[in-house]
């Protein structure tokens, strides 16, 4: 029994979808070797079928980069959320102005900011603090 | 696992943004744990008022304590003062009466904390300020000598 003889029976079987993986393989191998007609309609399906495969695998890796990138993106994104936040200058949006005398609430930011004024100069140029002077003021 | 990385990953950059005052071991004195708020004179100011400070944010407290709470909170201050980039003290016996320190920066941000007590017959008068910003103490000297 030839080879030719061998693989024209296995071929037989394969379009009966009696051969086994390992068998295919071997029959594909032996198609790709030999110049010979009637292996030409194998050669076509083993080519259709590597080209699905080859597609296949390329659109796994494509998802996958894709996958991949889109979570590289979000750090990126909150990176930069973050590093802004981080590194925003000092000043804040969220303004206030609020001063609270044994529990009551004032608003009035002129005398709020006097009293500031007061207090800081206290403490860097040694005048008596803003706040004690109210509280002597509430004392009262 | 990506998304794990992701919660992490934003955990980790968002707890930095964590509010700084925070960690102070005065912390609690400004939050009325050890005197109550409603014994206080206190004052919070964040953003445009302060800008001519060079500062962003200030908080101050005022209140009146026997000399047990004055030293509870005198040594929370002096906590505050061990990790400091620099300080300046003063004492009256056992007591911390007056404190300028110079807290570790935020980022970009100064810190400061200042700290007087006054005796007042057989209490103390207490200050406590809080400040945030770009200032120096240079600046802050020079602005109000210049007052």
């Amino acid at each position: 029994m030839t080879d030719k003889d061998k693989y024209t029976a296995l071929l037989q079987r394969y379009w009966e979808a009696e051969t086994t993986p390992e068998e295919e393989r071997d029959l594909a191998l032996y198609a790709a070797r030999v110049d010979d007609p009637d292996f030409t309609e194998l050669r076509g399906v083993l080519g259709y079928l590597s080209i699905g495969r080859e597609r296949k695998a390329r659109k796994q890796r494509t998802m996958r980069i894709y996958s991949w990138t889109a979570a590289a993106a979000s750090i990126v994104a909150v990176l930069a959320v973050s590093l802004s936040l981080h590194f925003r200058p000092a000043q804040r949006s969220d303004e206030r102005c609020v001063s609270y005398a044994y529990g009551v609430q004032s608003n009035d930011s002129e005398a709020i900011m006097a009293s500031v004024a007061a207090s800081l100069s206290d403490f860097f140029a040694g005048d008596t603090p803003a706040e004690i002077q109210l509280l002597e003021m509430f004392q009262r | 696992m990506k998304k794990t990385i992701l919660f992490f990953a934003m955990l980790l950059l968002l707890g930095g943004t964590a509010f700084a005052q925070r960690d102070l071991n005065v912390y609690p004195v400004f939050r009325g744990k050890v005197v109550p708020t409603e014994r206080m004179v206190t004052t919070e100011v964040r953003g445009g008022g302060m800008a001519t400070y060079k500062l962003d944010y200030y908080r101050g407290i005022s209140f009146r304590a026997d000399t047990a709470t004055a030293l509870k909170v005198a040594a929370l201050v002096a906590a505050d003062a061990e990790t400091a980039v620099s300080c300046e003290t003063e004492k009256e016996g056992a007591l911390l009466i007056y404190a300028l320190i110079t807290l570790q920066p935020d980022r970009k941000i100064n810190r400061y904390l200042c700290y007087q007590a006054r005796p007042e017959g057989f209490i103390w008068k207490i200050t406590i300020l809080y400040l945030e910003g770009s200032a120096t103490l240079e600046d802050l000297h020079s602005m109000f000598e210049k007052q």
